[in-house]
């Protein structure tokens, strides 16, 4: 096989790989699905909600939570801070949620 | 934007708004054994038959638990009759202080309420939800390629409580979980997406795909919706703490906490927690008919129609989706004689029906057992529960000697 094709082949690789992180990345419009639901995004939200919920409302240990909320794929961090009663989310460096704490009757909400 | 005037103008025109004087609750019987504060535990048997019953249940549902979350993991289990604890066990780290979350069985709870809402007169379950405020509109940049634009959106009058309680509203709603079909999902989008910040405005705008009342669609969708309507039909009279006086309280579901958006809709589909023993309240309000300490919570007949089989689950059933059986926010354990479908849970007496809510969450009630049965779990591994076999061993464990 030449150079020029073993060019095309890998250029055709690439593309490839690009346009599905792009799709997992809910950056490619044609594939985000009707929702714009990207994959990171959803992934933040949950983990800083139900994370929230599962300390504050459910009242388990940090560890117990962070195993509880683990999601496929395992992209989202976990970042309980105690002071403000929040959890943060972060994926990717672009991603981010937080959610609250807000008393004993309303549990936790997003940001 | 005239459009937008000329749909608030609709909204607010439809009919009169909830009655501020709402009627007290009238009397009837409760169980024998209603808790207070306090439960009645029955001693623990001492016959072979029933301690073998109790043993299977319980090796049944604690089984050894599975590396990478596979298998049954119950979190939690009890058995009551007539109001009393018959049996109760957790795993480690639960106890009955332990609140869980309760996901979809968070849906009868909300249909209680509507039910609270009508004993109330604050709710007609056949009016158009048009009678209530106007849901704010939400900005959802970006998605208006699939949902309506908010200028163009209907205001929904043909939609009643009744549709939204059989989970039958027509709306074009797709209720997938974690795995396959993420980017098409409904519900995920709602609670974690576009639509978090505003469900019920969410909701509202997706396309009909079938007309009201004519099929049952699984809809978190519809529940938060009827949430919602609710809400409205209840916080003139009762204040923004309206499920809390209308039904936690009197119940006495002291650990029961539900989750709101930022727009103040409680999210009636998923977000209620609380101790297996207050989520067993709920079946035994339904298990006393609707009644709570000597008062009617729930009107006259209003069990009885929750747990009929619904005409759009009829309408499923025949065209099938036959294991779907749905009365008003509670799954059926009924036959479809005209079709020849059984009962769904092998076993089990045909007047059983649950509240069920992802990985495993069940309030089961059998009213010619006096029974209630809650299990709170965590089963990650899709298609691990049965609900006959489980509510089999739970039965022979828990009835009457």
């Amino acid at each position: 096989m030449s150079g020029r094709r073993w060019a095309l082949a890998l250029a055709a690789v690439v593309a490839l790989t690009l346009l599905g992180a792009l799709a997992f990345l809910g950056l490619f419009p044609g594939l985000r699905g009707p929702y714009a639901n990207a994959t990171p995004s959803l992934a933040v939200a949950y983990r800083a909600k139900d994370g929230c919920t599962c300390l504050y409302v459910l009242r388990r240990s940090p560890e117990q939570c962070r195993a509880w909320t683990v999601a496929s794929p395992d992209v989202a961090s976990f970042e309980p801070e105690a002071a403000s009663g929040t959890v943060t989310s972060r994926a990717l460096y672009f991603w981010s949620a937080r959610a609250r704490y807000l008393g004993a009757r309303d549990g936790c909400r997003l940001e | 934007m005239s459009t937008l005037l000329a749909l608030a103008a609709l909204l607010l025109s439809a009919g009169p708004g909830p009655r501020q004087d709402l009627p007290a609750p009238t009397a009837c019987r409760s169980l024998p054994d209603q808790p207070g504060h306090d439960w009645r535990l029955l001693p623990a048997p001492t016959d072979a038959v029933r301690v073998a019953a109790i043993e299977a249940l319980d090796r049944h549902a604690f089984p050894a638990r599975l590396p990478d979350r596979k298998g049954l993991r119950t979190d939690g289990l009890l058995v009551l009759r007539g109001g009393a604890i018959v049996h109760e066990r957790y795993a480690d780290g639960f106890d009955p202080a332990t609140p869980h979350v309760a996901w979809s069985c968070a849906k009868s709870l909300t249909a209680a309420l509507a039910g609270v809402a009508v004993a109330r007169g604050a709710l007609d379950l056949d009016a158009s939800i048009c009678r209530l405020p106007p849901v704010p509109a939400p900005g959802l940049a970006g998605i208006e390629r699939t949902l309506q634009p908010w200028e163009a959106l209907q205001p929904r009058c043909d939609l009643t409580a009744r549709h939204l309680l059989q989970l039958a509203s027509g709306l074009d709603w797709n209720e997938t979980y974690e795995g396959k079909g993420l980017q098409a999902s409904s519900v995920l989008a709602m609670l974690y997406g576009v639509g978090r910040a505003d469900m019920a405005g969410f909701v509202r705008r997706h396309r009909s795909r079938a007309p009201p009342g004519e099929r049952f669609n699984y809809s978190s969708g519809d529940s938060v919706l009827l949430s919602a309507v609710v809400g409205a039909a209840l916080s003139p009279g009762l204040g923004p703490g309206w499920p809390t006086a209308a039904l936690l309280e009197p119940l006495g579901m002291e650990s029961a906490v539900l989750e709101r958006d930022a727009a103040g809709t409680v999210v009636g589909s998923s977000l209620w927690h609380a101790t297996p023993r207050d989520l067993a309240r709920l079946g035994l309000l339904y298990l006393a008919d609707g009644c709570w300490g000597g008062e009617r919570l729930l009107p006259s007949g209003f069990v009885a129609a929750s747990t009929a089989l619904s005409a759009p689950s009829r309408a499923g059933a025949a065209s099938g989706r036959e294991g779907d059986r749905y009365g008003l926010g509670w799954w059926l354990n009924r036959p479809v004689p005209e079709l020849g479908l059984p009962a769904p849970w092998a076993g089990v007496p045909e007047d059983a029906f649950a509240a069920r809510g992802h990985w495993g969450q069940l309030i089961a009630v059998v009213p010619s057992l006096g029974l209630v049965v809650v299990r709170t779990a965590d089963d990650r591994e899709a298609g691990v529960f049965d609900l006959g076999r489980f509510l089999t061993l739970a039965i022979a464990a828990g009835r009457a000697p």
